[in-house]
């Protein structure tokens, strides 16, 4: 897989950018790739929707889909109520983990993987802490 | 331990950020007011506001006023630099003499018709409709001199001959701006010795192409909402049954389609070849709302009239001949009622169903989400895009929206592309190159449903024409081979060793395996092809060998069509069996079990021959994220590059991951506006809703 941007040459386009994921190779009949993106509307701080990559669904259910984003992770729930719970990144400002307790379900749904971030076990309050800090 | 009123108050800015709102004790936060700008506040009040027919007569006066009719038609004057549009600034003066009597509103049109009288009827269509149109309106007043309604019926009724010879399929809008301006000549010269001929023309072709699709075959937003507009004024002049008309269920779909395709700022989005904020009408839901007697039509109205009004230029758009009509189709005594908020799939008859598009929403307010997906590759002015994302947009913001047609890479936004082994993958600026001299065999299967181009599925018994051509015309084509293939058996329509066979243009030596072809060199007619009844009901397939001939110039956007009548004038097919680009077949609603939940299910042709299948999975939560998963089975076995295409505005300096994908340029430049928003200027109309609160 391939991730990368390409710059538009066309100077009277309104999109200087393009982002692509890219899959190369022989392909047999039937093969299936599968490529994920997410938008983000409301990101602050830009006039409109962040568009992340190379997205992988940990858990999806109808009450919640669980993704994993570089070193994040991120709890979708049917409610509208976007999560990131057990962030390791502390420059992200508008992402907020309002209600852990309700993400914490879905996190446990994925068997330990992700209670086990990187070697440190996830409770409610190390996952508040790291998006407080 | 953590101080809790800390982290309570951090919580809070972080989470009221996350909501696009601030407080004023965030102010550090909030970006300042602008003056020009305006906020969700605003644009909230600003959506609803009522209309009336006086409103609307206003709006004309206003225009009016302005005085663009005259400074324009003065710099316009003589029949080289007349500048096209330009009879549409004399609507407002027509409408309003025809509402007032007030004779300081004819010489304006007086002078605009008699200027445009004085040119060479070189222009195309579109004059004969503003002409007509613009002279019904005053043709009764006594300010008009003998010698002027001479000048102006000899205009017309040259225009009206000319039409006669231009294209009238109606299921698109041009084809259906001639038959208005036929019907309109029939109506102000009853006696004119060429109206039998004009009243036949226009009649038979809105009998064969709209009253049998009864929809356009174009995807574009402003050729759709063109048509409607041609429409409505077209079946009011024809004299047409309009009752009966309108009850036609798929004419009331094509309304219903357009009500639910409305965003929250109360615009349709822009998709195909189109520009943001013009492809809408508020004239026709009018329409809608009075033969319909349905209060939400009244509401789709006056929501694209406060649209506008939260652009600059409203007044102008006012003055074109369409929205002129407005006030002739408000019905004051409707009450607006806002339609149920849901998400909605459409889908379009073109001799069968095929998914059109699906609508995701929360809602039509100042809180909700809306996202606008297309499913399908085609149509008249349509993008190859199907399942992309065209339009997303959140809070009265617009977050993601796709950008003008022209632009090469608009062709390809938000959707799995699929590309060559050694091609450049993405190939934005760098058109994929045409495949040259290669012989190539081409299977057209007569009985496979097509998404382009639609129009009527032709009798395959009572075919009159095969016909082929390269759009747009990049070079020379040869043909070789054609044969008719069925369960029992074959039939050779020529193969060119003795002749033409019947077909036009011309033999080349350059044949396949020292054969003989035929060669058309490309045009957008049909000057290639056999002309002669056939019946095709016992095959299942077109077949023959073709070749673009070395020297051509490689486009991407050149398909060869195949096209089958089987009637006078669009009963035809086309088959686009060489896009160079994917192009999604046949698309499949599978999945859209309530409203912020999708999945949709493409057989994606590439140009490499596969048959492919995708299935995009959308799940989009209001205000908070949308998550699309794309899945790729490959249909044939290919060295191949596959992946997501999206294009974004800039790379922000977050990190790796994260690039804003918000557009800050739509439209062309006669549309484009300056808008001042947050201390920015941007370049475009669309920027003037992009806001937050800074309350």
């Amino acid at each position: 897989m391939t991730i990368g941007t390409a710059e538009n040459p066309n100077p009277h386009s309104a999109r200087p950018t393009c982002l692509f994921q890219k899959w190369s190779n022989a392909a047999a009949e039937g093969d299936t790739r599968t490529f994920n993106t997410l938008l983000f509307p409301n990101d602050p701080g830009t006039a409109g929707a962040t568009i992340v990559r190379d997205v992988k669904i940990l858990s999806a259910d109808n009450h919640a889909t669980v993704l994993r984003l570089g070193a994040d992770l991120i709890v979708v729930n049917p409610a509208g109520t976007l999560l990131r719970a057990a962030t390791l990144e502390t420059d992200f400002r508008f992402l907020v983990v309002k209600n852990i307790d309700s993400a914490l379900p879905y996190v446990a749904g994925l068997q330990g993987r992700v209670l086990q971030w990187e070697g440190k076990r996830l409770h409610q309050g190390d996952a508040t802490a790291d998006v407080e800090k | 331990m953590r101080n809790p009123f800390l982290f309570s108050c951090r919580r809070i800015t972080l989470a009221s950020l996350a909501l696009g709102t601030c407080c004023s004790g965030f102010a550090l936060f909030a970006a300042q007011p602008t003056p020009g700008a305006r906020t969700v506040d605003e644009i909230d009040q600003a959506l609803k506001r009522t209309w009336t027919r006086q409103d609307y007569l206003e709006a004309y006066a206003r225009q009016h006023e302005l005085g663009d009719w005259r400074v324009r038609m003065e710099k316009s004057k003589g029949p080289a630099t007349l500048e096209h549009g330009i009879l549409e600034l004399a609507a407002p003066a027509a409408a309003l003499y025809w509402e007032t009597k007030d004779p300081k509103y004819v010489p304006p049109v007086r002078a605009m018709l008699r200027t445009e009288a004085t040119r060479e009827p070189s222009r195309g269509v579109f004059a004969l409709p503003h002409v007509v149109r613009l002279y019904d309106k005053i043709k009764d007043a006594p300010e008009l001199t003998a010698e002027d309604r001479q000048v102006i019926e000899s205009c017309i009724a040259r225009y009206a001959d000319l039409a006669l010879k231009r294209e009238m399929g109606a299921a698109m809008n041009r084809g259906l701006v001639n038959l208005l301006g036929l019907a309109y000549a029939c109506r102000v010269l009853p006696r004119h010795p060429s109206r039998p001929a004009w009243q036949k023309a226009h009649e038979q072709a809105f009998a064969t192409d709209v009253l049998r699709l009864q929809d356009t075959n174009e995807d574009s937003t402003n050729y759709n909402m063109l048509w409607f507009m041609v429409l409505v004024d077209y079946v009011h002049v024809s004299g047409l049954d309009e009752a009966t008309f309108y009850a036609n269920p798929n004419i009331k779909g094509a309304f219903e389609r357009s009500l639910q395709q409305i965003s929250p700022l109360g615009n349709i989005p822009q998709y195909g070849d189109a520009n943001w904020g013009i492809g809408f009408s508020p004239g026709s839901f009018e329409r809608a709302a009075s033969v319909y007697q349905d209060g939400r039509f009244k509401w789709a109205a006056q929501r694209g009239a406060n649209f506008y009004r939260l652009l600059p230029g409203l007044d102008q758009r006012m003055a074109r001949p369409h929205y002129g009509l407005i006030s002739d189709w408000t019905d004051d005594s409707i009450r607006a009622v806002p339609p149920e908020a849901r998400s909605y799939y459409s889908q379009r008859r073109y001799g069968r169903d095929f998914p059109d598009k699906l609508v995701l929403r929360s809602g039509f307010g100042r809180d909700d989400s809306y996202l606008l997906m297309n499913l399908f590759d085609g149509g008249g002015h349509g993008a190859a895009d199907g399942a992309a994302i065209v339009s997303l947009i959140d809070r009265y913001s617009v977050l993601l929206c796709g950008s003008n047609y022209d632009e090469n890479e608009e062709r390809n936004q938000n959707l799995v592309l699929l590309r060559g082994k050694d091609e450049s993958f993405p190939f934005i600026g760098k058109e994929p190159t045409f495949p040259l001299d290669q012989w190539r065999r081409a299977t057209i299967a007569l009985r496979e449903a097509n998404t382009s181009i639609g129009g009527i599925t032709p009798d395959l018994a009572k075919i009159t024409e095969i016909g082929l051509r390269i759009d747009p015309p990049v070079g020379a084509l040869l043909i070789d081979d054609v044969r008719l293939v069925g369960r029992k058996g074959a039939r050779v329509l020529a193969d060119f060793e003795n002749g033409l066979d019947g077909w036009t243009g011309e033999l080349s030596a350059d044949s396949r395996q020292g054969r003989h072809s035929v060669q058309l060199k490309g045009a957008l007619t049909m000057p290639f092809g056999l002309r002669t009844p056939l019946d095709l009901s016992a095959y299942d397939s077109l077949e023959f060998w073709w070749k673009i001939k070395g020297g051509a110039t490689a486009s991407s956007r050149a398909n060869v069509h195949v096209v089958l009548n089987s009637g006078e004038h669009t009963n035809r097919w086309h088959w686009d069996f060489l896009a160079t680009s994917r192009a999604s077949r046949v698309s499949v609603l599978k999945d859209f079990r309530h409203a912020h939940v999708a999945s949709v299910d493409l057989q994606v042709n590439d140009y490499l021959g596969g048959r492919n299948r995708q299935t995009r999975d959308i799940v989009m939560l209001p205000g908070r994220v949308v998550l699309v998963r794309d899945s790729f089975r490959f249909g044939a076995a290919q060295e191949c590059q596959v992946g997501p295409l999206w294009h974004v505005q800039n790379v922000l300096e977050r990190g790796e991951n994260w690039f804003q994908t918000s557009q800050t340029q739509i439209g062309g430049a006669v549309h484009a506006v300056p808008i001042r928003i947050h201390g920015r200027t941007f370049p475009a109309i669309f920027s003037s809703i992009f806001c937050r609160s800074h309350t």
